[in-house]
């Protein structure tokens, strides 16, 4: 098909009517900018060629321009086998389609028809949007939107181009009967297995078979080994309830027990013998070591009697020579007690003899003392007199911030008085005798007034005459001086002075009698030393109290005349003496003590010596109480005597008992009893076994554990054999199904062949080194470069884009070669692709122009301006 | 002196299972085995025997349960003979088990010799049995026979189960029985079991066979001995048949389903097939289409006939022609796996026995294909 010339109007936005023409054999490039109506110059294409003139779908009524209530209508004119057509349609109101061409002309659905014929498309979805039914249209018109996407072409254009490949490479795939058997195939071997070879179905179900029956198998096998088990126990049990009995009943067993018995009594009969015979030797025993022993106490007391003897002698002996000893000692202690004695009292009369000396002159001293003491008190009651006069002058001294008030008071009383001079009417009278001054109205012996206020003086009878001393000041003058007088007159009298000048009269003479006091008192110490042979302390106090105690009056005698010193050096000597005289009188009582402990213990022993004599004597009496020696002798010789007889009738006795032993006896006479009553119980216990083991062969065995095992067993075998033909069954399937697969692949590979070689033309342009293969529906399965697999969706766009038209123009080659010429319409291609790419694409498009029309429509002049093409502007 | 007749079997294998064969079948052969108790009674009758000795494995394992032990009882006590049951080696004495069981069920007619004591079996006939009480023994077990006294004159009928010394066809080493037990215990007769075909032993001892054949290398029916004993005289021994089913082994070679035609009109003339088990094994070499119609033909005809068909074709070679290739296709995609397929099969590598079954399948489903597709 080739398009020669396309009008549109009243569709969508190109409302007026609109004639493309010009389109060539070659390239045509429609360049337009965006926006003004190219896509819908295709979409007007496709309404024309794909949508039916009577459709109402929402896409038909989106033709009429909006607000419009026009009918849209398309004309197209092109070629095909070899003819011009002029396809009309109008859509929406009026619908129709007229299709002329070839001297004829059809009218609606004939038209539509004649236009599938013609055109090889399917009756489509009424959108044109359904790529299957379009035929090789479709695979040709790349719009813009599937352009990207490396798709296999529609089912039409595969069954063209099988057709064409068929008749080219002369294979013959065996289509659907390849399909149906494969199929088959498939769903057989699905029934056994999975994809992933898993099983299931009835493989899977005799694979459970296998486990089940093993299962049951396993449990008949336990069951028949219990039963066999049961069995075998049954048996065992039962042979040795057999023996036990047997051992029960066995009469060699109850003869040996009895015979066992009988020894047992004789050995005990024995054993009571020799028991009685080491009895009767153990008293013989008894009374020879009585007997022996009583011989032995005999000696001892003996022995005893004559060593105690001999020791009371010596005893006796050494307590005399102690007494002697003692007495020389008290002789001479009593002698060197004399000595002692005399000794001493020569001291105590030297002593006393010295002590009255010494008492004489003590007392002279005394009295002596005493005297001075007094004639010192007596001089000392002058000098305190004098004191006293002193203290009381020194005692009115008077306190120098007093008299110097004094003396600010009469300064202040001077000052006032003169004030008031000042101020004051001095009036003086000179009276002549006889006149009696009176003062208002009060007689005065005064001559002189002064004034301050008017007083009337009356002059005997003579009248009176006031005077008024000037108003205001004098009386308050008069006030200060009266108050300063009284303030310095208090102050004198205080302090009982006449004036400062007085004041400081006095002070100064107690000053002087302090200082004298100082004096006197420092020589009244000095007077009053004290006197230690006395007993007096020094100072006037004690001086004064000593006198007091003794009175005024102490006699003083004559001073004695005895030689103290003479007295103390006899009295030295008889000490001396003394304590010579002591040494030895202690030294004898010490000597005297030494003997007398010396005679008591003496005495002690000889005591002790005398008890043992007679303890002694009290022992041989009792070893005789038994008889006398030669008694005693003979019991113990007759004693001995026995006891050999007992000895010797002991080990015959012994002898006897030893010859069977009771206590093996009796341990196997109850060995015996035990396995007696051990056999009795097995045999119990063997009874109650074997009837539950034969009451649980009777429960098993009718279930006939055995005949189910051996069904089990057949059954496992069955299950096996029936897996193993299905597992066989399936690997056939299995291998059916790949030797399918492969076969398919390999047939594909063939057959797609001229595809992918005319496909390859285009590719090494483009992509050197590249090469590409196609799946079952043509679509391109892979991409290889340099040796590399990549997934056609791993491609950049540009690549996708370029391979998608590449393989279209192999295609359509294919199809040209078919003798079916053939319009590829690409709308606004190769975005993605750079300059040197898009350069090699155009080369090919210009190529591929020179066998088929290409009508290339674009919004990029500038791209495709080196290209020679037919270009075509839409007004 | 008194003479007796009286019917030797033995290997009853009662309560064998067949569980490797389809339901219907295992049930109709274990049913089988309790009949031909039946069946043998009325061989004792018809041969005026009132006696039925069993030469050991009545039954097929030690305890085989109530079900077939009761059905097998009922059947002997309906018939009026005398039952001799002696344990074998499939169902050998053990003390409480199986036989002390039976012994406390058995019916008036149905004597256990489950020790090796003689009996007297009516007057002047006396039974010497060797019971088995293990699986194997290695003594001889009818050595106790020697010593088994018997009023003189009396008829000694010995009765064991085993194989015999130089017999060896099943290759056992246990349970021997010297060929000459007959003349060394002075035997009358020696009634033996564990073989299951008929078999004589010099003119004193047989192998009764089992009296209904259980597995396949048995060709001939199961079958019975009818013994007549007179004192002084070697004794007449007659087999009797007592089988239902028949099991047979063939060896078809054949390549093309024209000689399974004809082979099959031999073996109907032979048997009834409907009681027959089938083993059979196909040989030779065919093309693809006759194999298929030769094991189409076998298995969809003969295996409906038979009571059974246990079929070998592994031996049965494809040797796929040119046509057969060419039915599958001339060319593309089936031709190309039919071609990858014969290669496996050409290498006979390990799966070339598996790639003709493939191959084999694929020609069945081309064959359906193209059935359906003319339909």
């Amino acid at each position: 098909m080739i398009i020669d010339f396309l009008e549109i109007s009243n569709f969508r936005k190109f409302r007026d009517p609109l004639r493309i023409d010009g389109f060539t054999n070659g390239l045509n490039i429609v360049v337009e900018p965006n926006e003004t109506g190219k896509s819908t110059l295709l979409e007007a294409l496709r309404a024309a060629l794909f949508v039916r003139h009577s459709a109402n779908t929402e896409l038909v009524r989106s033709y009429v321009p909006i607000g419009d209530s026009v009918a849209p209508r398309v004309s197209v004119g092109f070629s095909a086998k070899g003819t011009s057509w002029t396809l009309e349609k109008q859509f929406v109101r009026s619908p129709f389609a007229r299709l002329s061409g070839a001297g004829s002309r059809r009218e609606s659905d004939a038209a539509e028809e004649a236009l599938q014929e013609l055109l090889g498309f399917e009756r489509g979805n009424n959108r044109g949007s359904d790529p299957e039914t379009r035929g090789p249209l479709g695979l040709l018109w790349v719009e813009q939107a599937s352009a990207l996407a490396v798709e296999g072409p529609n089912r039409l254009v595969r069954d063209s181009v099988r057709g064409v490949l068929e008749a080219e490479v002369g294979a013959v795939t065996g289509g659907r009967r390849f399909e149906a058997i494969r199929a088959k195939v498939e769903t057989d071997y699905g029934a056994l297995r999975t994809s992933t070879g898993r099983s299931r179905g009835a493989l899977a179900a005799a694979e459970a078979r296998i486990v089940e029956t093993a299962e049951a198998r396993q449990q008949a096998e336990t069951s028949f080994r219990e039963y066999e088990q049961a069995l075998s126990e049954l048996e065992a049990a039962r042979a040795r309830l057999r023996i036990v009995q047997r051992d029960l009943d066995d009469p060699e067993q109850a003869e040996q027990r009895r015979s066992l018995e009988e020894n047992l009594r004789t050995a005990e009969t024995a054993a009571l013998r020799a028991a009685g015979a080491e009895a009767e030797h153990g008293r013989a025993d008894e009374i020879a070591k009585t007997a022996a022993t009583r011989i032995e106490q005999l000696d001892s007391a003996e022995r005893r009697v004559s060593t105690a003897d001999e020791a009371r002698g010596a005893k006796s002996s050494a307590c005399g020579v102690a007494k002697g000893a003692y007495d020389e000692a008290a002789v001479e202690e009593r002698d060197l007690r004399g000595v002692h004695e005399g000794a001493r009292s020569e001291r105590e009369a030297r002593e006393e003899a010295l002590t009255a000396a010494r008492g004489r002159a003590r007392d002279f001293a005394a009295a002596s003392g005493a005297r001075r003491a007094i004639e010192a008190r007596n001089a000392l009651a002058a000098l305190e007199e004098r004191e006293g006069v002193l203290v009381s002058e020194a005692a009115e001294a008077i306190d120098a911030g007093r008299l110097d008030r004094i003396l600010t008071l009469e300064r202040a009383e001077l000052e006032a008085r003169a004030r008031f001079e000042a101020g004051t009417v001095k009036v003086e009278f000179d009276l002549s005798d006889g006149f009696a001054l009176r003062v208002d109205g009060e007689e005065s012996q005064a001559s002189t007034f002064d004034l301050v206020g008017p007083t009337r003086f009356d002059i005997g009878s003579a009248g009176g005459l006031v005077v008024r001393p000037p108003a205001g000041s004098g009386r308050s003058l008069e006030a200060d001086l009266a108050a300063s007088n009284d303030a310095l007159a208090a102050a004198l009298r205080e302090l009982g002075i006449a004036s400062h000048t007085a004041g400081v009269a006095r002070n100064e003479r107690a000053a002087a009698a302090a200082r004298e006091l100082h004096a006197l008192r420092l020589q009244i110490a000095v007077a009053c030393p004290g006197d230690p042979t006395i007993g007096l302390d020094a100072g006037a106090d004690a001086l004064r109290a000593f006198v007091a105690d003794i009175g005024d009056e102490i006699p003083v005698g004559a001073a004695p005349d005895d030689d103290i010193d003479g007295l103390e050096r006899a009295l030295t000597e008889a000490r001396l003496a003394e304590v010579s005289a002591a040494g030895r009188y202690d030294e004898s009582r010490a000597a005297l003590s030494k003997c007398e402990t010396a005679a008591a213990a003496a005495n002690a022993e000889l005591a002790s010596a005398e008890r043992e004599v007679e303890a002694a004597a009290a022992q041989l009496r009792t070893a005789l109480s038994h008889g006398e020696r030669a008694a005693l002798e003979e019991t113990l010789a007759e004693a001995q005597r026995d006891r050999a007889a007992r000895a010797e009738a002991l080990e015959t006795a012994r002898a006897n008992a030893s010859a069977f032993d009771v206590d093996t006896l009796r341990r196997r006479i109850a060995n015996l009893d035990r396995a007696a009553s051990q056999a009795e119980s097995e045999r119990l216990d063997l009874t109650g076994r074997v009837a539950a083991l034969e009451a649980t062969i009777a429960r098993a065995g009718p279930t006939g554990p055995a005949g189910r095992l051996a069904e089990a067993l057949e059954d496992e075998q069955a299950a096996t054999a029936a897996r193993d033909r299905l597992v066989l069954e399936a690997d056939t399937l299995g291998m059916l199904r790949t030797a399918l697969a492969d076969a398919a692949s390999e047939a594909s590979r063939t057959f797609l062949a001229p595809v992918t070689r005319r496909a390859a033309t285009y590719v090494q342009q483009l992509l050197p080194g590249c090469e590409i293969t196609f799946d079952d529906e043509l679509g391109l399965a892979s991409v290889t470069r340099s040796g590399i697999d990549e997934s056609c969706g791993d491609l950049s766009r540009g690549t996708q884009e370029q391979l998608a038209i590449l393989t279209r123009l192999a295609f359509a080659d294919l199809l040209l070669e078919d003798g079916a010429p053939i319009s590829l319409i690409l709308d606004d291609p190769l975005v993605y692709s750079d300059d040197v790419r898009l350069e090699v694409m155009t080369n090919m498009l210009q190529e591929a122009s020179k066998r088929m029309q290409v009508i290339l429509l674009t919004c990029r002049s500038h791209a495709f301006r080196h290209v020679e093409a037919n270009r075509i502007a839409l007004a | 002196m008194a003479s007796i007749k009286f019917i030797h079997t033995a290997d009853w294998q009662l309560g064998k299972p067949f569980r490797r064969f389809p339901q219907e079948v295992s049930g109709a052969l274990g049913e089988a085995r309790l009949d031909v108790i039946d069946r043998l009674a009325e061989v004792a009758t018809s041969n005026g025997a009132a006696h039925v000795i069993v030469a050991g494995d009545v039954f097929d394992n030690v305890e085989p349960g109530d079900r077939v032990v009761t059905q097998a009882l009922m059947r002997m006590q309906r018939a009026a003979v005398t039952w001799w049951l002696m344990p074998g080696n499939h169902d050998h004495a053990r003390p409480g088990g199986l036989w002390d069981r039976i012994r406390g069920a058995a019916p008036a007619g149905v004597c256990i010799v489950d020790a090796p004591i003689a009996v007297e079996m009516e007057e002047g006939a006396w039974l010497l049995p060797a019971p088995l009480e293990h699986r194997r023994t290695v003594a001889d077990p009818t050595s106790a026979m020697a010593d088994m006294s018997t009023p003189p004159g009396a008829l000694r009928i010995g009765l064991a189960h085993g194989s015999i010394t130089e017999f060896g066809a099943t290759g056992e080493s246990t349970n021997l029985i010297p060929p000459d037990r007959a003349r060394l215990s002075n035997l009358d007769y020696l009634a033996l079991g564990d073989w299951h075909g008929h078999m004589t032993i010099g003119e004193r001892s047989a192998y009764s066979g089992t009296p209904e054949v259980d597995r396949f290398g048995r060709d001939a029916a199961g079958s019975c001995i009818c013994v007549t004993l007179h004192p002084g005289q070697a004794p007449q021994l007659e087999r009797v048949e007592t089988g239902r089913y028949r099991w047979l082994s063939r060896r078809w070679e054949v390549s093309s389903v024209e000689d399974v035609e004809r082979e099959l009109a031999t073996l109907r003339g032979e048997a009834r097939l409907s009681d027959v088990l089938l083993s059979l094994k196909l040989v030779g070499a065919a093309s693809l289409s006759d194999r298929v119609a030769i094991t189409s033909k076998v298995e969809g005809q003969l295996a409906h006939e038979l009571r059974h068909l246990d079929l070998d074709v592994a031996n049965l070679l494809a040797r796929p022609t040119p046509e057969d290739i060419a039915e599958i296709d001339i060319q593309g995609a089936l031709a190309g796996a039919a071609a990858s397929l014969q290669a496996r099969i050409d290498a006979e590598g390990v799966d070339a026995r598996v790639a003709s079954a493939a191959l084999e399948r694929l020609y069945v489903e081309s064959m359906r294909f193209n059935a359906e597709d003319a339909r």
